[in-house]
């Protein structure tokens, strides 16, 4: 077993070229999401623990988002704002931080592609990659 | 033998059981479009490759009852998921022959990978047209995929082919292409000359770095060419430019907080004949407060939903109105306006004829406008009941009661209505 953080190429059969190792944690990611999100939503997502640092709020995955994303793409539609952008460039740096890039499409956000919390934390993971120095 | 019996009995039920998981665990596959505007993966920065913004197909396996895709593998047989070669992607313009684009490079990616394990894939393809209304994206697969699941089931998905939504494109396009500057000068089929169009539109976009100043220019005209129209040349033009300042307030975890707006909005638009020209010119600040109150609303009876938090609008706009047809009633050139946007969850899962289970809110969206040199308040309110089918899918029914008030663009004529509607969403 790899020791965490440490990168080491691998290469598997199916895909003919050497990729990285993914040590991407999810609790991470989830703080990341909830610590944007909570900007704009009426819910809480993001408390803080007994040493004063932040972390999510218990049962922040299964908090549905969709229909959320949806009005507030409506919101900028209609008062030329810009929060879809801050949202999803909130959630790009975020990650970015924690030493991966991610995929995630304005369309991916709007089209309510992701009904929880959790589904959009399962994406990030799924298409992370880590960023080399 | 009775121990050699119990095995076998056991061995039968295993493979029983396995080929049941099989035929309940089907493999989804979905394409959609994508798009990088920072950090592309190594294989997709060869020479001769799209730059930034590179806009991605991306491929995504999702196993029924299996919510963490790491456990779904892709294992390989005649269709390697690695290769180009393994996709055609054809395209069919409006009023064009289908065409094949070529993918330049294929990227799994994810903690998948280390165990083998295939989650999501993005291809890259060489081009995507520009226009992409009317437009139809497909994929063909050549050979045969072959999962394995976690349950050592195994489901096979036949060489198919799978259709790409053009609206996701568009999409990605609104909000990811200003990021670069865009010139597009085209001319379009007609008599005597055609149309032209030309867009320009470049953003200097601080918002990764957190700087001050946001900066967005759209130029758009439309242009005449044809010989009965060239005393017009422009069939329409506008003009936007936007400078402004994006932030968040209070700490993450506190009861008052949010995100903000402020800034700086122009604009100039006009019709073909020239007969209306205005010019607007303002500042606007808007912002999503989230408070104890609305918190705790919601919170009783949506715990489970983020909710969005309410969103007020301040707004001075100076309007310029360089030419004025008759048909439209005399306006100031100065004006306020004040907006106040909120959802209250009012129930869930309850019972409600035609809808079985249903959701219900009461949707506020209240706006004020001040014309300054009139000295004319207008309201513009919308008081709506909506209820909403509870369904997992998001092709459910709703009904909804919208009592509306105010003046209605352009005509600025009164109105105070009782409306009723239905949607359906699919």
């Amino acid at each position: 077993l790899l020791a965490a953080g440490e990168v080491r190429a691998l290469s598997f059969s199916a895909y003919p070229y050497q990729t990285l190792m993914a040590n991407l944690n999810p609790d991470d990611v989830l703080l990341v999401v909830c610590s944007v999100l909570t900007r704009f939503g009426d819910e809480k997502l993001v408390i803080e623990d007994e040493n004063g640092r932040e972390k999510p709020v218990p049962g922040a995955s299964e908090i549905k988002i969709a229909r959320e994303l949806r009005t507030i793409a409506a919101n900028d539609e209609r008062d030329g704002a810009h929060s879809i952008s801050f949202i999803r460039e909130g959630i790009l740096d975020g990650v970015e931080q924690l030493g991966y890039s991610v995929i995630l499409s304005p369309s991916q956000l709007i089209n309510g592609e992701f009904e929880t919390i959790g589904h959009l934390v399962e994406h990030l993971m799924a298409s992370s990659s880590e960023i080399l120095a | 033998m009775n121990i050699l019996m119990a095995v076998s009995r056991f061995l039968i039920l295993a493979v029983l059981w396995g080929s049941v998981v099989s035929a309940a665990e089907p493999v989804q596959i979905e394409f959609r479009f994508s798009t990088i505007d920072r950090n592309p993966p190594r294989n997709f920065q060869k020479p001769g490759f799209p730059k930034l913004p590179l806009e991605i197909i991306q491929l995504d396996f999702k196993v029924a009852g299996h919510e963490n895709k790491a456990e779904v593998r892709l294992s390989g047989g005649d269709f390697d998921p690695g290769q180009p070669s393994s996709y055609r992607l054809i395209v069919t313009e409006k009023g064009k022959a289908p065409r094949e684009i070529p993918i330049l490079a294929v990227d799994p990616r994810g903690p998948h990978v280390r165990a083998g394990r295939a989650a999501e894939i993005l291809l890259l393809p060489k081009e995507l047209p520009k226009q992409t209304q009317g437009a139809e994206f497909k994929i063909e697969l050549a050979h045969t995929l072959t999962f394995d699941l976690p349950t050592q089931s195994e489901v096979q998905i036949p060489p198919n082919t799978f259709a790409l939504d053009a609206k996701a494109l568009e999409t990605n396009r609104k909000y990811t292409a200003p990021l670069s500057t865009e010139n597009k000068i085209e001319v379009l089929n007609g008599t005597g000359g055609g149309q032209a169009s030309l867009h320009y539109h470049v953003r200097q976009n601080q918002i990764k770095t957190g700087d001050w100043l946001h900066v967005d220019l759209d130029v758009k005209a439309d242009v005449s060419l044809a010989s009965d129209d060239k005393h017009r040349y422009f069939d329409s033009i506008v003009a936007e430019f936007d400078a402004f300042r994006a932030y968040n307030f209070g700490r993450g975890s506190a009861d008052e907080q949010g995100h903000a707006e402020f800034g700086l909005a122009s604009r100039f638009e006009s019709d073909r004949d020239f007969a209306n020209m205005n010019v607007t010119a303002g500042l606007a600040y808007q912002v999503y407060f989230k408070n104890r109150v609305t918190t705790g609303l919601h919170h009783l009876v949506a715990k489970d939903e983020l909710g969005v938090a309410p969103l007020f609008v301040f707004a001075y706009d100076y309007v310029g109105h360089i030419s004025q047809s008759d048909e439209t009633p005399d306006t100031g050139d100065q004006r306020l306006r004040a907006g106040f946007y909120w959802s209250l969850p009012l129930f869930r899962e309850v019972r409600v004829p035609f809808l079985d289970v249903a959701d219900g809110d009461f949707l506020i969206a209240a706006e004020a406008l001040y014309d300054v040199e009139q000295g004319i308040l207008t309201d513009n309110t919308k008081l709506t009941l909506d209820l909403r089918q509870h369904t997992e899918k998001k092709d459910g029914w709703s009904y909804n009661v919208t009592y509306a008030r105010g003046r209605a663009t352009p005509t600025y004529k009164n109105f105070d209505a009782l409306l009723f509607g239905i949607k359906k969403w699919f």
